[in-house]
């Protein structure tokens, strides 16, 4: 073989390299073929549009009251019935999720960037970085995390949107920390990141090039399938009065109006089945994501 | 063997140091004024406060702040409460029974639901029992324990009259003799049957929504631990030998699938404690996670971080329970 040809192959091989998917992307695609998966994808990205085109499809003001039509049953003129204090509760779900859809998504994005870099950090040092970072991981991780949440929220000053999502934030990053470390160390021993070392690559670039893209598959399964929890948390801290402020159209608020009347069963429904769908698309999807991403699951 | 279960002794109290650190330090994130933390703002009598701030040492530096809130933890003084102007290490003592009786209930529901769920899904594998009790976990998993609550409410309180909306007790009625502060147990050991039956019939619905969650969990658990037991080489030895199938399950499959689902539960411990925070205060429970929120709407400080305190200790402490029993159970854990 001439030294041409030679060259000429292995640029032909690198093509072919550059060409051929990583499993993630593959796993992506794969997803398509799930109609489980396909479902909750419809559902969440159908929920995204009512969020982002809520002032255009709600009939009415979320937070105007009129109190000669208080708690009506669903109608023809109130789809979803009103409140007790006559707000029509199709146009406050509706607005509802501009609240709670990016909460989950804020609070499961933070918890990701701040667990995922101090777990790779962990994970890729070692030592006593490694030490404090897990340990601070268990002890935040020994709480049950509502009542974490709660009394962090209360030491913040009580209620407010803001204080509840940065309280579930300092709850959830343990998990993620965790997780990321372990993918790290799981890759760190790996012949191809070792040999990366003599060949000159700094520490910085083995972690990015080598080590953080097969993190991937594990974070963002867990990401999906957290973001349900993470709005359901937000819900559950708005229903004890620790997180979205009346009369914010917030569905865990909405239902806690519901609360004192219980005798009534739409003003907590609608909300409520709002808030499923969304937590029960996020699970298909997380689900689907798993078996396309996991390579065990892809060879049955 | 004892080696074991000394090493996670340790670990356990130096899990539980790390926590008072947490707690610690959340009493000094509070606004303003740190004895908010230890004796709620609205008492003003100025004796109690300035006896407060010197028994917690708030005068000090920091670290020696942290030694007064350790010395007063020990002698179980965690400061006042607004809620009721009472010591808060009292109003948890008060509180906290209510949230076991529940606790122990809805975890009882569970595994007596979740156990024979997760094995007939097992056992079907694939089939309509199985589909069925996935559908039964992904409906625990996905609505919310707050929503659960009202929707029972409604449904068997409203609607059908079945259970009272909330409370332990019909109104009006006094509990059983001081025992455990669970009434049923109460009740039972004062020989009251018409009382506990009172007390039984207040606790069950609260009970099955705070397990709901739980019990998806137990019977996903179980399922597949026992799918993966029943591939083994013994069981196929045990069908072999003409063992009917129903004892092959009962006697050779369950003893090794059951192990890792005893785990499972305690770490169940911490999601029951969060969602009794929810189911509480639904049910006009009142228990600890009912005195929390009570507490935190007022912004009384002392109270918060007690439960807070109480309730990662009894997490911590449960799952050195499971671990240690889990080890009695399966040598072969002590290894690793």
């Amino acid at each position: 073989m001439t030294a041409g040809t030679a060259r000429e192959s292995l640029t032909l091989e690198r093509a072919r390299v550059r060409k051929e998917r990583t499993p993630f992307v593959q796993g992506i695609i794969d997803l398509r073929r799930n109609k489980v998966a396909m479902a909750g994808v419809i559902v969440f990205v159908g929920w995204l549009v009512i969020a982002i085109l809520a002032p255009v499809i709600a009939p009415y003001d979320p937070v105007e009251q009129d109190l000669s039509h208080r708690l009506e049953p669903p109608s023809s003129t109130h789809w979803f019935g009103t409140d007790d204090l006559g707000r029509d509760i199709f146009s406050r779900v509706l607005y509802g999720s501009r609240i709670s859809v990016p909460s989950g998504l804020i609070v499961v994005a933070a918890s990701l960037l701040i667990g995922g870099l101090l777990g790779a950090l962990a994970g890729f040092i070692g030592g006593w970085l490694d030490a404090i970072v897990m340990r601070a991981a268990d002890v935040v991780l020994s709480f049950p995390s509502l009542i974490l949440a709660l009394s962090i929220a209360a030491a913040r000053g009580g209620g407010g949107l803001s204080n509840a999502l940065i309280a579930i934030v300092i709850v959830l990053w343990p998990e993620y920390a965790r997780v990321m470390r372990g993918a790290v160390l799981a890759l760190k021993s790996n012949e191809y990141v070792t040999a990366a070392q003599p060949i000159g690559a700094t520490r910085w670039r083995i972690l990015r090039a080598h080590i953080l893209p097969g993190t991937q598959a594990p974070l963002v399964v867990k990401s999906t399938l957290d973001v349900g929890g993470a709005i359901v948390l937000t819900a559950g801290l708005s229903f004890i009065g620790l997180g979205a402020v009346p009369p914010d159209p917030e569905w865990g608020a909405m239902i806690a109006l519901a609360r004192s009347k219980f005798q009534f069963w739409w003003p907590g429904a609608f909300p409520a089945l709002a808030m499923i769908s969304v937590v029960l698309a996020l699970n298909f999807i997380g689900d689907g994501l798993r078996d396309a991403l996991d390579p065990r699951m892809r060879k049955r | 063997m004892s080696a074991f279960i000394v090493r996670r002794i340790l670990l356990s109290l130096l899990a539980l140091l790390l926590v008072t650190v947490v707690t610690f330090t959340l009493t000094r994130s509070v606004p303003g004024d740190p004895i908010n933390a230890v004796v709620s703002d609205r008492i003003d009598d100025p004796a109690v406060i300035e006896n407060y701030r010197r028994k917690f040492g708030l005068d000090k530096p920091l670290p020696m702040q942290y030694l007064y809130y350790m010395r007063n933890l020990a002698r179980g003084d965690m400061g006042l409460s607004i809620s009721t102007s009472q010591p808060v290490a009292k109003d948890l003592r008060r509180h906290l029974p209510a949230t076991l009786e529940l606790s122990g209930a809805a975890i009882i529901f569970a595994i007596l639901t979740g156990l024979p769920l997760g094995t007939l899904a097992a056992l079907n594998y694939n089939k309509a029992p199985d589909a069925l009790a996935r559908g039964v976990a992904l409906f625990g998993a996905s609505v919310p324990v707050f929503y659960l609550a009202l929707l029972f409410i409604y449904i068997f309180s409203v609607r059908l009259g079945w259970f009272p909306t909330g409370g332990r007790l019909d109104a009006g009625v006094d509990p059983p003799p001081f025992k455990t502060g669970m009434y049923t147990v109460d009740a039972l050991l004062a020989g009251d049957f018409a009382l506990f039956r009172q007390a039984l019939h207040h606790l069950v619905m609260p009970a099955v929504v705070l397990g709901a969650f739980s019990m998806g969990i137990v019977s996903r658990m179980v399922r597949s631990s026992l799918l993966e037991v029943m591939g083994q080489d013994y069981i196929r030895t045990a069908r072999a030998k003409g063992l009917a199938e129903s004892k092959v399950v009962s006697v050779h499959a369950m003893r090794n699938a059951i192990i890792p689902a005893i785990t499972v539960i305690g770490l169940l411990i911490g999601s029951l404690l969060a969602g009794a925070v929810l189911t509480e205060t639904t049910f006009a429970w009142p228990g600890l996670g009912r005195y929390a929120v009570t507490a935190a709407t007022k912004l009384d400080f002392p109270a918060v971080i007690g439960v807070t305190l109480v309730s990662a200790t009894i997490y911590i402490v449960v799952n050195l329970v499971v671990d240690i029993l889990y080890s009695v159970i399966d040598p072969r854990i002590r290894q690793t």
